[in-house]
């Protein structure tokens, strides 16, 4: 038993090594990828957002406003238009994100000491670019309205800051915590690294097998796995983990300090904590490959599942707004636990205590999954004959 | 109609796929059960267009009338559920890390008091960046119900006879800023979202299928009979072959447009025609490029790996979560080689924006010169069918 399983590994690992097309999947597309993925997204906030600007004013004052809104690090004033219709044309081309109305009296209400309304338009279309478009124009406003505030009570001779409390008695003080620049890379990134382990590891274990079923219909050299279902399982389980445990190091150790992003854990607490996501992970890429009946049929399915699992996993759409159905779903899947626990812990700084439900719930499925592989292969191991007969013919020489 | 007498020819060809597909359930599924089932998936999933009822927790050290109106204002706001009840910081922090929580509100002893006695009152809210999505939304629903409240005490406190002059009420906030927001007014996730991943899915498919659909010929040496069923033209064969997926996809097209349209609620401001003829050249785009992938990789896995990385990784450089005008040069210029970008480019315009169809020629012409391209390469695939060297590669 434990000869065989060592032989197995052994048979496992080379298999790995030896196939090129594994190879590129197992270890070519996780370095690769960890590069690529944080490419869109690495200025990482959201600055200067072309604005445009009608000014029906053109006082000092409007001319003030402008220059503030134009040095706002939210937003670059890149037009001045004469009217609301060209630079509503200009946002449906895309050349702008929003208009910023300056009506005609302004500088005069605010001279005499009346109030005064300007006007924001703002592109939605795009959601990140109409938060911060908004939030530099509301910004800019009330730095505006502030300085002025400021010196028509000191003009009435009047307590500024008594005035401000009668206005405002309660405020609320905001604090991000965890990524306090709110950074786009920072909240994307680290999430999708965990499910390119877990779908990267499905497409190379589909076409491991899939390479071995295809090998042994052409008679070709491979090295044979031995003994039954349960050591043919394991073999492959500790042979696939092993390589991606360097991958896990690879990720902390390497692409987080590249990138920048916050590493609040240790990475052998990461490795406790990922060992039964991979574990599961492993499980569940044995189980579906025993339904894929060539080398390249798991590639499809899982390039299609990688963007399901990215929806479902709770980080890019909170899990409080899914249905139960689509919860039910997301659950069998390794990376909502993974990625739901990894983050906290990596970027939150969680302890072991915190991610206990996702840790016991990753076992569960390394179970669930083991089981399934098992009775899989083991049936798949009866009817090698009938199997060989009717999977991968030929296409097209009848 | 291109059929020799010998039986051979486009129609041959075209017969001979839709056997093919028969006998390989991957291409069923892949061609119609996936996409369908990501319809159904996006659909529940942005069913409810607004995130709602997001989890927080209060830290609540004044225990006063005051506190409490707040706590109850919070939690009737429509995005925030307060969840727990936290005595202290270092349970709320627990919740949050525990993942229970997107953020806490602390409220600080003597509040009441303090705004009673006219020195104002500050309360804080922690809130959870790293989940950006539902951190930003329950940060603003505070501030929002904050100053809500806040407005109600000043009103209050004026009619209580503490009222400052109505002279310094005036010389207060002397500018104001009216909000417009333009072509989504009720920042609906499921117009925004939902209609962009669709697509996403669906060049996917084509993209998969297509070099599946290719590349098999070579990898089962299958080619030469390929070419023979084609009658020994080069057009035939592809041309035959791709018709059926082409045809297949239209109908999958059709259903996504219907799906997003009458199905989402999305609203078609635009010219549907344009959008129609958009995702026509969508789907022949996505089978150029499949073209130029089989042709560029005769190893099956491999075009079927750049295949995957080329539409897998496609959602996140089109622009839609974050812009193409921030991205460094490399990024920009990878997005516009994806049809997919100048697709959605279209299809922004020609849906929520209501933007001229002359906007979109562009679009449909930048999707063109991918077919054209696909279209020029395939004579070059005539030495890939008659040399046994490029076959048999898995």
């Amino acid at each position: 038993m434990i000869r065989h399983l060592f032989c197995n590994i052994f048979a496992e690992l080379n298999a790995i090594f030896r196939d090129p097309g594994v190879l590129i999947i197992m270890v070519g597309a996780v370095v690769f990828y960890s590069f690529v993925y944080p490419l869109p997204y690495s200025s990482e906030v959201l600055k200067q957002v072309p604005l445009s600007i009608v000014d029906y004013d053109r006082s000092a004052m409007s001319r003030q406003l402008v220059r503030m809104t134009d040095a706002s690090e939210l937003l670059r004033v890149v037009f001045q238009d004469p009217d609301m219709e060209t630079a509503r044309r200009k946002i449906q081309a895309g050349k702008s994100s929003g208009i910023l109305v300056i009506p005609d009296g302004f500088e005069k209400q605010v001279l005499q000491g009346r109030k005064t309304t300007v006007s924001a338009y703002v592109d939605a279309t795009y959601f990140l670019v109409y938060r911060q478009a908004m939030t530099g124009l509301v910004t800019t406003i009330r730095t505006l309205s502030a300085g002025i505030e400021v010196s028509r009570f000191k003009a009435a001779g009047g307590s500024h800051e008594k005035a401000l409390t009668d206005r405002s008695p309660l405020s609320l003080v905001s604090r991000s915590l965890f990524n306090s620049h709110m950074g786009y890379a920072t909240y994307i990134v680290p999430a999708v690294l965990l499910l390119l382990l877990q779908q990267t590891m499905l497409i190379g274990i589909g076409m491991l097998s899939g390479t071995r079923r295809e090998h042994m219909q052409e008679k070709k050299t491979v090295i044979p796995l031995q003994g039954g279902p349960l050591v043919r399982i394991l073999g492959r389980t500790v042979a696939c983990m092993s390589l991606y445990l360097i991958h896990i190091y690879f990720f902390y150790a390497v692409v987080y300090q590249i990138w920048d992003f916050p590493l609040r854990a240790g990475i052998l607490d990461m490795f406790v904590f990922l060992l039964p996501f991979l574990l599961s992970v492993v499980l569940l890429g044995q189980f579906l490959a025993t339904f894929f009946k060539s080398r390249e049929s798991s590639i499809i399915m899982i390039v299609w599942s990688s963007m399901i699992a990215v929806l479902v996993s709770g980080f890019s759409w909170p899990v409080e707004t899914m249905p139960h159905w689509i919860r039910a779903i997301s659950m069998l899947l390794p990376s909502t636990w993974g990625i739901s626990g990894g983050l906290r812990m990596a970027q939150m700084g969680a302890s072991f205590s915190h991610v206990m439900t996702e840790w016991v719930c990753m076992w569960g499925l390394s179970l669930f999954y083991l089981i399934l592989a098992w009775i899989c292969t083991r049936v798949m191991a009866k009817v090698p004959e009938k199997e060989s007969l009717t999977s991968s013919k030929p296409s097209g020489s009848n | 109609m291109p059929a020799n007498e010998d039986g051979t020819g486009f129609l041959a060809v075209f017969a001979r796929e839709v056997s093919h597909i028969r006998q390989h359930a991957r291409y069923p599924l892949a061609m119609v059960v996936f996409p369908l089932l990501s319809f159904i998936l996006i659909w529940g999933l942005f069913a409810q267009p607004y995130p709602r009822e997001l989890p927080v927790a209060v830290v609540d050290l004044d225990h006063s009338k005051l506190s409490r109106s707040l706590i109850r204002a919070v939690d009737a706001s429509p995005v925030i559920r307060v969840a727990f009840q936290a005595a202290d910081p270092v349970e709320a922090k627990n919740l949050m890390l525990e993942g229970a929580v997107y953020a806490w509100l602390h409220i600080p002893k003597a509040l009441e008091k303090d705004i009673l006695e006219g020195k104002g009152g500050e309360v804080t809210g922690f809130t959870n960046t790293q989940m950006l999505l539902p951190g930003s939304l329950v940060s603003s629903s505070l501030q929002a119900t904050v100053s809500t409240l806040s407005a109600g005490l000043n009103i209050r406190s004026r009619m209580q006879g503490g009222a400052m002059p109505e002279q310094a009420m005036t010389l207060l906030d002397p500018v104001r800023i009216d909000r417009h927001v333009l072509f989504n007014p009720q920042l609906n996730y499921m117009y925004f979202l939902s209609a962009a991943l669709c697509p996403t899915f669906l060049q996917i498919f084509v993209l998969m299928v297509t070099v599946m659909a290719l590349g098999s010929e070579f990898k089962n040496r299958t080619a030469a009979h390929w070419l023979k069923t084609a009658g020994g033209s080069v057009w035939w064969a592809i041309t035959g072959k791709l018709a059926v997926y082409f045809l297949c996809f239209i109908l999958v097209g059709l259903i996504m447009l219907a799906v997003i349209f009458p199905g989402f609620g999305v609203p078609l401001r635009g010219s549907g025609a344009v959008l129609m003829a958009g995702t026509l050249f969508l789907i022949l785009a996505y089978m150029a490029c499949g073209l130029v992938l089989v042709y560029l990789f005769p190893s099956l896995r491999m075009a079927l790996s750049a295949a995957s990385f080329f539409s897998g990784t496609a959602f996140a450089f089109v622009g839609i979560t974050f812009p193409l005008e921030e991205m460094p040069a490399l990024g920009k210029a990878w997005s516009n080689l994806l049809p997919l970008t100048h697709y959605l480019h279209l299809f922004q315009e020609q849906t929520l924006r209501q933007a001229p169809i002359s906007l979109s020629v562009p679009d449909l012409l930048i999707m063109l010169g991918f077919v054209g391209t696909g279209y020029c390469l395939i004579p070059l695939f005539k030495g890939h069918m008659t040399d046994s060297r490029y076959w048999g590669k898995a």
